[in-house]
């Protein structure tokens, strides 16, 4: 750590007060603090528009350690448990962006090829890749857009930060998919008269 | 006090509340300018980097404040869109 703590810790609590002094809008959207302790903030994401209910769909720990030196980091967890969650465990593969190819005549699929959670192997834990967070930024791919070309874009703060994994994560979920896998449980037998 | 002209909006910049008066017959996004400046916001005053939201709805910056049917007081989010993804 490079930063004082005393500094980091002044820039958390100043975000987390900008979040809760608009905390209605945020719980209506389905972003809902549930701990705030530097350095880390644990929110939690609900699909409000999941019939009959609202439901909730991941959550992260967002940790603000050297802020705003570096920008926050995130990570998935188990909404209940805390665990980190491998990249397989995520609800949705979190879709910025789909190409639409043609497949036939008058027929177009689209194609998801871009995603703000990333992970080389579907047992790791995934990273947010995005502009203002921790993990783009220390990513050798991405050593030529360094964070203090953003740090007063706005990006990087938990403002940002939520608004994208809201964005991304659960504003378009319109409900579920429910697979039902039908097996043989036991022999249906007339008995013998 | 605002004239007939003005409506005092409140804009939430990065979750940093900016009052801004502004001129009912000017695009939304006319005042982005002044706004991120107020909020100390540098070198990201391109409208197409921005949304403007009003709860659930993003506004249309080019349509004129008046015909936005916003209440004085109105708060509205601007929230910057993705930069670099992937």
């Amino acid at each position: 750590m490079f930063v004082d703590p005393a500094i980091s810790r002044k820039k958390f609590d100043q975000e987390i007060a900008h979040f809760r002094a608009e905390r209605p809008a945020h719980h209506r959207r389905g972003i809902w603090l549930m701990d705030a302790t530097f350095p880390n903030a644990l929110f939690i994401f609900a699909a409000t528009n999941t019939k009959p209910h609202p439901m909730v769909a991941f959550s992260v720990v967002i940790n603000f350690d050297n802020y705003d030196a570096e920008p926050p980091s995130i990570q998935f967890v188990h909404p209940i448990t805390g665990d980190k969650l491998k990249k397989r465990e995520l609800p949705h593969p979190f879709t910025t962006h789909v190409q639409r190819v043609m497949v036939g005549p008058n027929q177009i699929m689209e194609v998801p090829d871009q995603w703000l959670a990333i992970a080389f192997d579907e047992d790791l834990p995934p990273f947010v890749c995005l502009q203002g967070v921790r993990e783009y930024h220390n990513h050798p791919a991405h050593d030529g857009d360094s964070w203090w070309l953003h740090r007063k874009s706005g990006k990087g703060t938990l403002s940002y930060v939520l608004d994208q994994l809201a964005k991304y994560g659960i504003d378009g979920i319109r409900g579920v998919q429910v697979q039902l896998v039908p097996t043989i449980g036991a022999f249906v037998v007339q008995s013998p008269q | 006090m605002a004239s007939d002209n003005k409506i005092a909006l409140v804009f939430i910049v990065n979750g940093n509340p900016v009052p801004f008066e502004a001129n009912v017959n000017e695009p939304l996004h006319a005042v982005l300018g002044a706004v991120l400046a107020a909020a100390g916001v540098v070198g990201e005053a391109d409208k197409d980097r921005w949304d403007f939201k009003l709860g659930d709805n993003t506004l249309d910056s080019n349509k004129k404040i008046g015909d936005l049917g916003l209440k004085p007081g109105t708060k509205i989010f601007l929230n910057s869109k993705a930069g670099a993804v992937g």
